[in-house]
This record gives C-alpha cells, sequence and structure tokens, in this order.
C-alpha cells in the first residue's frame, strides 16, 4: 500500500470540513494529565481518502526538556488523528500517551518533510 | 478513535450574501417611496431677510450684461416634450421649463447656491410631468418655479420683490389640480404672472425698474 500524498488543509480552498464534523484548528491539545501544551494550527489531509490523518500541533515555549526555537518559529509535532480523541463541547484534543514533561521526547516536525521512518517514530512515541 | 472529514465546498451563495442583497432592495424602494417631495422643501427667504443686491454691482460690463443673452420667453420653444392628452396647465408649465432653467443658468445667476438648489427642485418637480406620469401633481412644479423665479428676484432683481413675493403667495394657493373651470382658470392666471416674470427677468436688472 502506498503512503498517501498529505495536504495542508489551507492548501485546498476548495475544501472545508464535512458537515457535521467539527474543525479543530485552534483548539487547544491537553495531555494525559488534562494539561494543555500545545494548539491545532493545522490539519494534514490525505485528499483521496478525503480523511484528515494527522494534527499539525504548535507547542508551547518553555515546555520541560523542548529546546527553544530558532527565532520566529515555533517548534511543531504531528499527532495521529487515531491517537487523539475530541471534546467538541470544550473544544480540546486529548492525548494520553503524551503529558507536558514527556513531549520533549515526541519527534519534531520539521519542513514539512515526512520521512518514511517518521511515521514508525511517532507510534513508538506514542507507546502503540 | 477520532475520525475527521473533508468535502469540496458547496457552491450555494452564503445566506449573508442573501440578507445583504434583501438589505439593498429594501432601502433601494424606501429612498424611492420616502424621499421628500422638492416643491415640500422651503423656500427661500423674503427679501426683506436678506442683503438685495446693490443697483451698481449690475452695471454695464458686469456679468448681468449676459442677461442679453437669454431670448425673452414666449419664443418658440425648441424642444417640446411629448405631451399626449396633458392638461393646458401641465402644457404651459413644461413650456416655461426650458426659459426658467435657461434663467438660472445665466452667467451672473448660475453660481448662486439657492437659485442651484430651487433650479434642481423645478426640474425634478417636472420630470414626473414629462414622464406623462398620471399620478404626478401639477402643485410641486407650480410651486418649485415660483420659489426659482423668487431666487432670482434675490439674487439679482431687487425692484421686483413684490412681484416675487406675491407669485410666491399665489403658487402656495394652488390646488395642484386642473379639471375645474375654477382651476384652470387660477392655474392660466397664475401660469400667465410666471411667464410676465420671467420675461421680466430675461433683461438686465438695471433695465428693470
Amino acid at each position: 500500500m502506498s503512503s498517501p500524498i498529505l495536504r495542508r488543509l489551507r492548501d485546498l480552498p476548495t475544501f472545508e470540513m464535512a458537515t457535521g464534523d467539527p474543525d479543530p484548528r485552534g483548539w487547544a491539545v491537553r495531555g494525559g494529565d488534562g494539561q494543555a501544551f500545545g494548539t491545532v494550527t493545522e490539519l494534514l489531509v490525505d485528499l483521496e481518502s478525503r480523511r484528515v490523518l494527522y494534527l499539525n500541533v504548535e507547542l508551547e515555549r518553555g515546555l520541560p526538556g523542548v529546546p527553544a526555537p530558532p527565532p520566529h518559529a515555533e517548534t511543531q509535532i504531528l499527532l495521529p488523528l487515531s491517537a487523539v480523541n475530541l471534546d467538541m463541547e470544550g473544544n480540546n484534543v486529548f492525548v494520553t500517551a503524551l503529558r507536558r514533561d514527556t513531549v520533549s521526547s515526541y519527534p519534531p516536525f520539521v519542513d514539512f518533510i515526512l520521512p518514511s521512518e517518521f511515521e514508525g517514530a511517532m507510534q513508538q512515541a506514542l507507546g502503540s | 478513535m477520532a475520525e475527521l472529514r473533508i468535502q469540496p465546498k458547496k457552491s450555494a451563495p452564503s445566506p449573508w450574501l442573501l440578507v445583504a442583497l434583501a438589505v439593498v432592495v429594501l432601502a433601494a424602494a424606501a429612498y424611492f417611496f420616502l424621499r421628500p417631495d422638492p416643491a415640500d422643501e422651503p423656500a427661500p427667504a423674503p427679501a426683506a431677510t436678506s442683503a438685495p443686491a446693490p443697483a451698481d454691482s449690475l452695471a454695464p460690463g458686469s456679468p448681468a450684461a449676459a442677461a442679453r443673452a437669454t431670448p425673452p420667453p414666449g419664443d418658440s420653444i425648441e424642444t417640446s416634450p411629448p405631451l399626449g392628452n396633458a392638461s393646458p396647465a401641465r402644457i404651459r408649465l413644461l413650456e416655461l421649463g426650458p426659459q426658467l432653467t435657461q434663467l438660472a443658468d445665466r452667467t451672473d445667476l448660475r453660481d448662486d447656491a439657492t437659485i442651484r438648489e430651487q433650479r434642481d427642485n423645478f426640474t425634478s418637480a417636472t420630470s414626473r410631468l414629462e414622464d406623462n406620469d398620471p399620478a404626478a401633481s401639477l402643485r410641486p412644479g407650480l410651486v418649485a418655479a415660483a420659489n426659482l423665479l423668487l431666487a432670482v428676484q434675490q439674487k439679482g432683481y431687487p425692484n421686483l420683490e413684490t412681484e416675487a413675493n406675491a407669485l410666491t403667495l399665489q403658487a402656495s394657493e394652488l390646488s395642484g389640480r386642473d379639471a375645474t373651470p375654477t382651476e384652470q382658470t387660477q392655474n392660466r392666471t397664475y401660469l400667465a404672472q410666471v411667464a410676465s416674470l420671467l420675461n421680466t427677468m430675461s433683461y438686465p436688472a438695471k433695465d428693470v425698474l
């Protein structure tokens, strides 16, 4: 099975979230302890299946163990949608496998490059 | 496990766009139905309350000399509007229209704001008559003609104050209809006085005693 071609939703001006499905961009991302450690900034979608596969999350600054990003940049991670739960009433994304103090071990997402081993690294960090 | 799907955007117009269109249509309708009748606007103040033009300001060589270029009323009308079976008063008022606007456009008068405003009022009031609108009343046009002549008098013809004020008073007493013999007589008399005053004002003020 070939890897899906990922696109940012913002780069697809003729597409929008399906009717009835929430748009989690701007929602807080909270770990297993309920503490927020980032914000969803973008959605990566597979145009062929018309599904969101990853949430692009911008990490808060000053998280334990997370190196400071370069000037005018933010540290970002990708979260597989299959690994999160959506709180549609409170506009939160919960990822129980991570916390503020453990997110530093999660592979950062740099320059929109998704090498073949990146998926495995993410799954390993999520413990699945 | 969460699942989010995407879909092509629908091409249906935004409901806000429809709301905005409805508001625009309502605003346009309200404007056309509720705008004030030009003849209902206040007439210019009587000459006694404004500064009359000094007589020597109309000496030969002044802009008033351009009045010579204005033909007196009663000459042939170059462009007569389609009148159909209009009443005599309507026909006569429309005949006087070009002469009244020509007077208001005279070089020594056209820069006066009051004259310009009254000229616009007259044009607006008679435009419905020119369109043969059966619901259009004569009164706005009749009153606007008197107001225009009053404004011209205040600007350049201090000697005609009595006549202009009398014409304004007479206009205010007209019914705006031309159906009964009495109304026709009133309108005919009034329009004859308009033509007479218009004729007088076609000459420079220095020649008007």
